[in-house]
């Protein structure tokens, strides 16, 4: 993979995030418009340069992209590259996602135990003796820690408070 | 309180059946993060925050100050015997220290590195004693023109020193940070802005879940991603010779006392300016030895002063950064921006309140750098390598691991979904930050620091006007600031 690949990638996901960015300051700015004079001055301070450093970075962002164009680079190796770490990145967050809807309906210790023993098999392909015992030890580890050392109560879960609440706990 | 009794005070806590429990669990949890690749100082913050908020202030800041002192420790291990640096403040360390373990000195540089470590934080500890009473007064000296000034001089060096040439995309974390600061209730006026209407938002974004998702969420990704296990090189030593040379390494840098000493004031003098962080201090203090050695030929190929020198600087570093830490309420660099944000959220403002109303905790953080490390370097020593093979945990067992734990530490301080989505969403923030370059440490310290800039600016207006700029000490701070963007400007524009 030549440095030309990585660089047109990267300056193209740069220009992508600059874009995304001064999409985010400009709604900012609408709405601080609205705002009180004592409210929005701070942001108004932010905001402006901001505007500013990101109108710069996308000009920077492509020249660069149009000077690799030229040199002719191409994208193929990379692209299947960063099609790869799309995946696994993807795939993470979808299991991060699915971690915090198992919390919400069973609860973080119950949540928690599931979504290890389920993550370490089916996706880490880990053997089901460390999944089970690293999904029991890790939840019965933060129950000790939060409930028992620190006091903090953990969430119960929606399906705990519905039937507590149906058979009157 | 007197410097004296302050110091009496600081240790008599920090050895209290209370709180030495916590300093140390929290070196232990240290030195095993460190030991972790890609894990730095601010993961190992980031962590322990969830767990300090039912906690009283000085087993709080104990616990996370102790994790944060034993990292470099950890990272240094890792250095030397797999040539990987646990921390990017180790990374000097490579220089020498693998070449050491080639040469079967492995155990020698182990209790080099760890007693190094040991007597740099030892140094910036006393450095920052003696610096207390003049800090004192010189926080007096500061308005709130002056804290708004300093508060943007620390971004710009931050934004400017912290990334590698692209000063812009400095500039734009910082801006970020202090932009989503600003998210909620107006400091002044209380009128809510930019929340979308989301009821979650009225109060702003919590600053647990940001920096998790910033820094801890955003690495577990990135090692997800990257995949394997997390040393990517194994190297044969032997695992009884290492535990034979250790005392050693332990006897040769107490003999090299005057170079520690001097690496050490590096260390210090470079912690003292906000965004140079150690990695920097570690080199420079390298670049040092080598020159005023006797034998510079045999730097780079395993000579046990280019492990003593980086690892001493980059542990003195501490010392410095507690100082404008503590006594500014200005964070130096993202472990310290942590830092102030676990002392918010115990109800401790730091700044000049803190070193006027709080000074035994003040002490009993210099004695927990002091302690921590000491801890760190004892265990470091005792069981090198068991530790050493937490480098061979895979990724798919660490990482949903603890996602786990990450996620349950963003909800727990507010018991709050809406705070693991925010987490999720700032992690996701802090990758793509990661892997185009914008400065993370300048996003959280920007982040830190809104509350801070937009009440000084406020009162600073109503004080003085726009006039409030020409104030000789604020002048002073944004000329130091002008002349820091354009020099570097010039040096960027010249280079390309």
């Amino acid at each position: 993979m030549s440095s030309n690949e990585t660089d047109k990638s990267n300056v193209g996901a740069d220009l992508l995030f600059c874009l995304f960015l001064f999409g985010l300051v400009v709604i900012f700015l609408i709405m601080a418009m609205g705002y009180k004079s004592v409210t929005r001055h701070a942001p108004m301070v932010v905001l402006i340069p901001l505007a500013f450093l990101l109108i710069l970075q996308i000009a920077l962002s492509i020249k660069k992209l149009k000077g690799i164009k030229d040199s002719g680079g191409t994208l193929s190796l990379q692209a299947k590259i960063e099609r790869k770490s799309l995946w696994r990145g993807s795939q993470l967050f979808l299991g991060m996602v699915i971690l915090i809807i198992m919390i919400y309906f069973f609860g973080q210790l119950f949540g928690i135990t599931l979504f290890l023993i389920l993550f370490l098999r089916f996706v880490s392909r880990e053997r089901w003796i460390l999944a089970l015992s690293l999904g029991v030890g890790v939840t019965l580890g933060l129950h000790l820690l939060f409930e028992k050392m620190l006091g903090i109560p953990l969430y119960p879960g929606a399906i705990y408070k519905y039937v507590s609440g149906l058979i009157g706990i | 309180m007197n410097i004296l009794d302050g110091l009496l005070q600081g240790f008599t806590a920090a050895i209290s059946l209370e709180v030495i429990p916590y300093l140390i669990g929290g070196a232990t949890l240290g030195l095993i993060i460190g030991v972790i690749p890609g894990l730095g100082g601010h993961f190992a913050m980031a962590m322990l925050i969830p767990f300090v908020f039912r906690m009283d202030a000085a087993t709080g800041v104990t616990f996370i100050l102790a994790a944060h002192a034993a990292v470099a420790q950890g990272g240094g291990l890792t250095a030397i015997l797999f040539a990987t640096p646990g921390t990017g403040q180790n990374a000097a360390t490579l220089l020498d220290g693998p070449a050491m373990t080639e040469k079967g000195e492995a155990g020698r540089a182990v209790g080099a590195a760890m007693t190094a470590c040991f007597l740099g934080a030892l140094f910036g500890a006393v450095v920052l004693t003696v610096l207390l009473p003049i800090l004192r007064k010189v926080v007096l000296l500061f308005g709130p023109p002056e804290f708004f000034m300093l508060a943007v001089l620390a971004l710009t060096f931050i934004a400017v020193l912290g990334t590698k040439g692209a000063i812009n995309k400095g500039l734009i974390g910082g801006a970020l940070g202090l932009l989503f600061s600003f998210v909620g209730a107006g400091n002044v006026t209380g009128e809510r802005r930019f929340t979308f209407g989301l009821l979650e938002l009225w109060d702003g974004l919590s600053m647990v879940p940001v920096l998790l998702g910033i820094f801890a969420v955003s690495e577990m990704l990135d090692l997800w991603i990257q995949g394997g296990s997390l040393a990517r090189k194994k190297t044969g030593h032997d695992a009884r010779s290492v535990q034979k040379q250790i005392f050693s390494g332990v006897l040769t840098t107490l003999q090299r006392w005057w170079l520690v000493i001097r690496c050490s004031s590096i260390g210090t003098t470079l912690g003292l300016i906000p965004g140079l962080g150690s990695a920097p201090a570690a080199f420079l203090a390298y670049a040092h030895a080598k020159q005023t050695s006797k034998t510079p030929e045999k730097f780079g190929t395993g000579t046990i002063e280019g492990v003593i020198a980086p690892e001493s600087a980059n542990d003195a570093v501490e010392g410095g950064a507690l100082a404008s830490t503590l006594a500014f309420g200005i964070p130096g660099s993202s472990s310290m921006a942590i830092l102030i944000t676990a002392l918010i959220i115990m109800g401790v403002e730091p700044g000049p309140e803190l070193m006027t109303f709080h000074l035994d905790l003040v002490f009993l953080m210099i004695w927990t750098v002091i302690l921590g490390n000491f801890v760190g370097t004892i265990l470091g020593i005792l069981v090198a390598n068991p530790l050493a093979r937490v480098t061979f945990l895979r990724g798919s067992i660490l990482v949903p691991v603890l996602l786990a734990i990450i996620l349950t530490g963003s909800f727990v301080v507010h018991s709050s979904w809406f705070d693991m989505i925010v987490a999720l969403l700032f992690g996701l923030l802090g990758y793509v930050m990661k892997k185009l370059d914008y400065s993370r440490p300048a996003f959280i310290i920007g982040f830190v620091l809104g509350l801070m800039v937009e009440r000084n600016l406020f009162l600073s207006l109503q004080l003085y006007g726009t006039r409030f700029i020409f104030e000789p000490l604020a002048l002073t701070l944004m000329v130091i600031t002008i002349l820091v963007l354009v020099y570097n400007l010039h040096k960027l524009l010249r280079k390309s």
